[in-house]
Order: C-alpha cells, then sequence, then structure tokens
C-alpha cells in the first residue's frame, strides 16, 4: 500500500517554506523605525527638546 | 485498537510524558516571565499580563515546532520514536497552551469594550493595507481555528467515521497554521521587538523545520526514483539480514511505488506493507514487541508473518512473499491481499551474527 501523503507533505513544505520566508523576510523589514517599545522615550526627548 | 474507542489513550509511560512536558512548560513560561521582567528596559514597567501572554504564545509556537519536527527526526534517527508514539498528546497540550494564550489576550485586549470580544478582534484594527499596523491578532485566530479542529478531531472516532484519507487532509492543515503563525509573529511582536533574539529564534525555528521535511522528503523521493527507474521486473533486492537489526525493519520501495517493511525477528524475515491500517504509519519505522510489528505512532500491532493483528483485533494489513538466496533477502513486489500467511525466510544463524 503506498503512503502517497508523504509525497504531499514534502510538495507542502517545498510551497509554503520559501514563501513563508520571502514574506516573513519583506514584513520585517517594513517594520517602523522606531520601534514601539521606544515610542515613550521617543516623545520624551522630543518633548524635552522642544521645551 | 479499534474494538472501543477511548478519550484520552493513557498508560504509565505516557503518563510519564506528559509530566515532563508539563514540567517542561511550567519551566519555560517561569524564566520567560523572570527573563522578561529582569531584563525589560528600565523607565517603563513590564505588564506581567502582557509578558504572560507572550509567554504562552511562545511556548505554544515552541512546542508546535517540536511537534512538526518528531517526525522528519524519527526518520533520521530511531531514538526520536518514543516522541513519535506521544506526538498526539503533544500536540493536544500544544493547543491548550495556545488556548490559554487566545482567550487571556482576547480578554485582555478585547474584553473591556462595548463589542462583542470576537468581533472586536476583527473591527477595532482595519488597518488591514498596513504592514507594520497590520491586524496580526487575526491570522493567529485563523492559525487557532486549524489547532482547535486537529485537537477537537484527535480522536479514533473521527478517524474511523471520516476516514483516514479526509482525517489526513484536516490534520495536514497544520503545516499553514505553522505559516499563519509566523506572519502572526513577524507581524506581531516583531513590529515591534528591538532586540535580534525574538527574530533569530522565530527564523531558526521555522528554518529548522522546514529544512528536515524537505530534507527527509527528498532523501524519500529520491529512493522511489531509484527504484522505479530500476524497472525491475520479479523479485526486488532488498539489503543482507545482518543489515537488519533485530526485531526492527528496512523500508524496500518497491518499482510500482509501494514502500514494504522488511522485519527480522526470532531468526526469520518477513515484510508486510509499511502502511499501517490506523492512520498510515510508517509501520517499517516501528518494531516487533510480543512477537508482533509495532506501529511507531500509536502501538498498533500485526503479526509479521500474516499481517493480522492479535485477538480480540482484527485488522489485516497486506504481506509479501520474501526469500533469502546468496545470503540476500529479496522481495515479491506483488502484495498478497490482507491478513494472508506467508512463510518466512529463516536466516542462516551461522551468518547472520549481527
Amino acid at each position: 500500500m503506498k503512503r502517497p501523503h508523504r509525497r504531499l507533505h514534502l510538495v507542502m513544505w517545498v510551497v509554503l517554506a520559501p514563501m513563508t520566508v520571502i514574506l516573513a523576510v519583506y514584513f520585517w523589514t517594513m517594520r517602523p523605525m522606531t520601534p514601539m517599545s521606544e515610542i515613550p522615550s521617543a516623545i520624551e526627548t522630543s518633548s524635552a527638546e522642544e521645551g | 485498537m479499534a474494538h472501543e474507542y477511548k478519550a484520552i489513550q493513557w498508560n504509565g509511560n505516557k503518563i510519564v510524558y506528559d509530566l515532563y512536558v508539563l514540567a517542561a512548560i511550567v519551566a519555560f513560561i517561569t524564566v520567560f516571565m523572570v527573563v522578561g521582567l529582569a531584563t525589560y528596559e528600565s523607565g517603563h514597567t513590564a505588564d506581567p499580563v502582557v509578558l504572560f501572554i507572550r509567554a504562552l504564545g511562545t511556548c505554544a509556537f515552541a512546542l508546535l515546532t517540536v511537534v512538526l519536527a518528531i517526525g522528519p527526526l524519527a526518520r533520521l534517527n530511531k531514538r526520536f520514536l518514543t516522541m513519535l508514539y506521544n506526538r498526539r498528546h503533544l500536540g493536544v497540550i500544544t493547543f491548550i497552551i495556545s488556548a490559554a494564550h487566545f482567550g487571556l489576550a482576547l480578554l485582555w485586549y478585547h474584553g473591556g469594550g462595548p463589542l462583542n470580544p470576537f468581533i472586536s478582534l476583527f473591527v477595532s484594527n482595519s488597518q488591514y493595507d498596513s504592514i507594520p499596523g497590520f491586524p496580526f491578532e487575526v491570522l493567529g485566530f485563523a492559525a487557532f481555528l486549524i489547532l482547535l479542529l486537529m485537537a477537537s478531531t484527535s480522536h479514533d472516532f473521527w478517524l474511523n467515521n471520516l476516514s483516514a484519507p479526509v482525517w489526513k487532509a484536516i490534520h495536514m492543515l497544520v503545516y499553514p497554521a505553522y505559516a499563519l503563525l509566523v506572519m502572526h509573529i513577524v507581524l506581531g511582536a516583531l513590529m515591534t521587538e528591538k532586540s535580534m533574539v525574538y527574530p533569530l529564534m522565530t527564523a531558526a525555528a521555522f528554518l529548522g523545520v522546514s529544512g528536515l521535511h524537505i530534507f527527509t522528503g527528498m532523501r524519500e523521493w529520491g529512493a522511489d526514483n531509484g527504484m522505479k527507474r530500476l524497472k525491475a521486473k520479479g523479485w526486488v533486492e532488498v539489503c543482507a539480514p545482518e543489515d537488519i537489526a533485530e526485531n526492527r525493519a528496512v523500508i524496500a520501495p518497491m518499482p510500482k511505488g509501494d514502500r514494504v517493511a522488511v522485519f527480522r525477528y526470532d531468526n526469520k524475515i518477513s515484510a508486510v506493507t509499511n502502511a499501517c491500517r490506523h492512520q498510515n504509519g510508517p509501520l517499517g519505522e516501528g518494531r516487533v514487541v510480543d512477537g508482533c510489528i509495532t506501529c511507531p505512532w500509536h502501538g498498533w500491532q500485526y503479526r509479521p508473518d500474516d499481517g493480522v493483528s492479535p485477538p480480540p483485533f482484527t485488522e489485516k494489513i497486506s504481506t509479501y512473499n520474501v526469500k533469502i538466496e546468496g545470503g540476500v533477502i529479496f522481495v515479491d513486489p506483488k502484495p498478497n491481499k490482507p491478513g494472508v500467511k506467508t512463510t518466512p525466510a529463516l536466516i542462516d544463524s551461522n551468518r547472520a551474527s549481527a
């Protein structure tokens, strides 16, 4: 008896893996220049400079 | 096996395994919380609830990565067969952790407003055309729905009633779910994360799992195609008896694409189909226990010479005729009907002392 799904597993990985990597890398490079975690301090710095 | 359904198939080994997994999860979340609170940048207070939500999500992703790596690892090294045997439990535990992550995140971020949290999940952030502002929670929700479907059908009742191909197709949705989770992390946590630890760990997990699957898949594909090119007629040469460890098997691809598990046991050689009746598990990666071929996935058993499950079970698998000539095992590529008794080939004990 054949176990054809193993070949389907491979096809899915061959298609999904590069697609996911390309999209993930592209999205990651498009992240905001100022990370959200730094925004409060960025605002404080900006306010201090203005003040 | 199939004569009755059990809600959860537990035995002593599985209970010990589950306890180890639970201890590892508690340790993971504790370390995550302690390190997260300790390393949070001064000037801001780390929110323990947000950190806990993230710890649960990271834990679920790590567990799913392990679950997906077990299959190819077991094909590369038999030491991982124990993990393969317990994979279903690990999968359900992964779902429970992901449900805790989803439930807590839904309550924390969407539970306080006038809208139903499930509606709020889709409409509170409508920046679907923005990459940095994309509502990444929706991707996580889609992955969670797949895991929910898998966990709720992770039972032999559904396997029997949906049929093995449908059940298997449903459970192969785990691959798109994993890709959705990677996108959920990239468009969520990684959009605001300054440290390179998260991106590197996510990349290592995904590349590791996909590399393992592609490597083992290509290797099997190559072996199958090699057999097809030979266009062998008649009996197929497999290997010498001493090349097979006692109570173990080698998997031999046949010219028409079938795979045969050739077992060595009690100074004899028998061959059966490599596909278990239960979930098409790879019998050739299992071993002979108490005189029966035992599937590495869920422990279904068959006698090596006739492919019939021991009483009270009634499952049958195809057998293949074997012979040993000149110290080499040959298999007749034409399968016998399921349950047909064959004569095992006897190993010359003077030759095969390995």
